[in-house]
């Protein structure tokens, strides 16, 4: 209660305006995008099978997160995917999608 | 003796080893790693999982100060007040030569923590034998208030956070009449939520897609070369960590409080206490450095007490690993002591192994270090929403628990953007069922007359004394706890 009476009001003008800037610092561009590619992830997990769709999730979102170059993202998904796949088959015993 | 085993030896070095390069890399934090480990862990035999998850957790304490040091970023929560000096220490050069200090440190904040369980649980234990359910009731509001209190930028937010993860904690079905409640008449809500879908989610997805809006930020580069300290300056700073290691180790104790309030603590003791610092605080004092390093690997041990002997976690990731033992069968509590000791020795043995094989991997393999944390956010991210989708869909090999999952991930994130911590929901999550319980079982033992339920609260020493402490909690956070400060003053004049 205290910090929210001390809090400064913020510069809007009227309710639509509000809501407004609202929606746009809380839901940003790269926060929507990349929630969309997530959820086209999960979906595509069922028909395409774990390995395939992880590897085109991570190189996508690498490309897209500018997390590196294009061979590179290409090679640390593989890798990556492979060690994952190698970990979870034979030490952890876990069924992958 | 089990944890001499040379495979579960192995598990807890590798778990060490892997934890401390997760609390070193910013971003990767030891709840989210521990959370999503439960679920693949599932199969596994109860000491493997806990060998592993020990491990992790006393190397993510210890890594996140690595970060802290090399590049002001604190890997994990522990390790905000070691940035504070560690970081000005590595802007003149010293950065080896802090690392190599704050791991002996840690190594033995970490013994302390292991030598004051050992001591103190079993006398805990016996006491808090003679706790009623009401007592429980207490304990568990005692914990959601303190952290809600104390993690995040206001209690009213933290209360609320933690009161919502009750709520969550309560739907499915009721322990104690089997009926439906918050299911909206449905069958698939009648199991509940299955806690480690919500950990994974708001630990895991949420703070990847935070951390979405600092994916620009890229790390300096720092140079470490020698490392290992000469024994005359860790015998010089000896007293200060051991005293902090206590201050950690009481801390770690208290329900809901962990080793991030135990550093800044300690910390300020320090700062207090240390009348001639080697340099100004805050501008690369080893006393800086050694007080919240000591302070936060002692608070493992201290958080383990109260989760072993009563079933209350002491800190977030004390709060995932009671999810594991329950998912495992066990029921943590005072009856653990009494009927699967040999899991208690298993702990403390295993922490105590953990923090042996933190020495020798805190001051090996630096370079590798140095390039692993430099990981770009870009790699990281996509990493993390990988893991949390296979933790999610190794439950119980289902689908609609992943959408689930992105659901509390998207939650959380949300939450973070107004300043509410995820800490206090998972231990509302946890805690509410055993406060569910404890409540009904209080009002009934008083033949279902509640006033004679408050009377209780009152006139049993135990009982008085917590709800004493919780009214302090709350009073002490209102306005009303200054102006009565005055007045006193007041009258002293």
């Amino acid at each position: 209660m205290l910090d929210n009476r001390k809090m400064k009001k913020p510069d809007v003008v009227g309710l639509a305006d509000e809501l407004r800037r609202t929606v746009k610092e809380v839901l940003s561009r790269v926060f929507l995008i990349y929630t969309a590619v997530i959820i086209v992830y999960m979906i595509l997990i069922e028909p395409l099978h774990f390995l395939p769709s992880s590897f085109v999730f991570l190189f996508v979102s690498m490309i897209y997160l500018k997390g590196s170059t294009f061979f590179k993202s290409l090679i640390i998904s593989a890798v990556s995917l492979g060690g994952i796949y190698f970990i979870f088959q034979y030490f952890f015993r876990v069924v992958l999608p | 003796m089990a944890w001499i085993n040379p495979h579960l030896m192995f598990l807890t070095a590798a778990g060490t080893f892997a934890g401390i390069y997760i609390g070193a890399i910013p971003g990767l934090s030891v709840t989210m790693a521990v959370s999503i480990l439960i679920s693949f862990t599932f199969s596994w035999d109860v000491n493997e999982a806990l060998a592993l998850m020990v491990g992790v957790y006393c190397g993510g304490v210890y890594g996140g100060s690595r970060s802290a040091i090399l590049l002001n970023i604190p890997g994990a929560p522990a390790a905000i007040a070691t940035a504070f000096d560690g970081f000005p220490l590595a802007e003149r050069g010293e950065a080896g030569r802090a690392i190599g200090v704050s791991t002996v440190i840690s190594v033995v904040g970490g013994f302390i923590g292991v030598i004051v369980l050992a001591a103190a649980a079993p006398m805990v234990s016996e006491f808090s034998l003679m706790f009623a359910p009401r007592d429980y009731l207490l304990l568990a509001v005692m914990g959601i208030l303190l952290v809600g209190s104390l993690s995040g930028e206001s209690m009213a937010k933290g209360i609320f956070a933690g009161a919502f993860g009750v709520i969550l904690g309560l739907v499915g079905m009721d322990p104690l009449t089997a009926e439906g409640r918050f299911t909206f008449g449905t069958v698939a809500l009648l199991g509940g939520v299955h806690f480690v879908i919500a950990m994974i989610g708001l630990f895991g997805v949420s703070e990847a897609l935070f951390q979405l809006r600092q994916i620009g930020t890229t790390p300096v580069k720092q140079d470490v070369s020698k490392i290992l300290p000469s024994w005359s300056v860790i015998l010089k700073y000896l007293p200060l960590s051991i005293r902090t290691s206590f201050i950690g180790v009481f801390i770690g104790a208290l329900p809901g409080t962990g080793g991030d309030i135990a550093a800044l603590l300690a910390y300020d003791h320090a700062r207090r206490s240390v009348k001639n610092p080697s340099r100004p605080f805050g501008k690369g004092a080893y006393e800086g450095l050694i007080a919240p390093e000591s302070a936060n690997n002692a608070a493992i041990g201290g958080a383990y007490i109260p989760m072993l002997t009563l079933g209350i976690p002491g800190d977030a990731v004390t709060a995932v690993i009671i999810g594991a033992l329950f998912i495992h069968g066990l029921k943590p509590g005072p009856m653990l002591m009494i009927e699967t000791p040999h899991l208690f020795w298993f702990t403390v043995g295993n922490l105590a192994l953990a923090n042996i094989f933190l020495l020798i991997f805190g001051l090996t393999g630096i370079r590798l270090f140095a390039k692993i944390v430099e990981l770009p956010k870009g790699i990281l991210i996509p990493m993390i929403i990988v893991l949390s989708v296979i933790g999610t869909y190794a439950i119980e090999n289902s689908l609609v628990h992943v959408y689930w999952m992105l659901g509390f991930g998207i939650f959380g994130y949300i939450l973070k953007m107004y300043g509410f911590q995820v800490g206090p929901i998972i231990l509302g999550v946890i805690l509410g069922p055993l406060m569910d319980v404890s409540y009904r079982r209080a009002v009934m033992s008083c033949r279902n007359i509640f006033h004679a339920f408050l009377l209780e609260l009152v006139t049993h020493p135990i009982s008085l004394i917590l709800t004493l402490s919780v009214f302090f909690m709350l009073i002490s956070q209102t306005p009303i706890w200054p102006w009565f400060l005055n007045l006193l003053k007041k009258k002293e004049k």
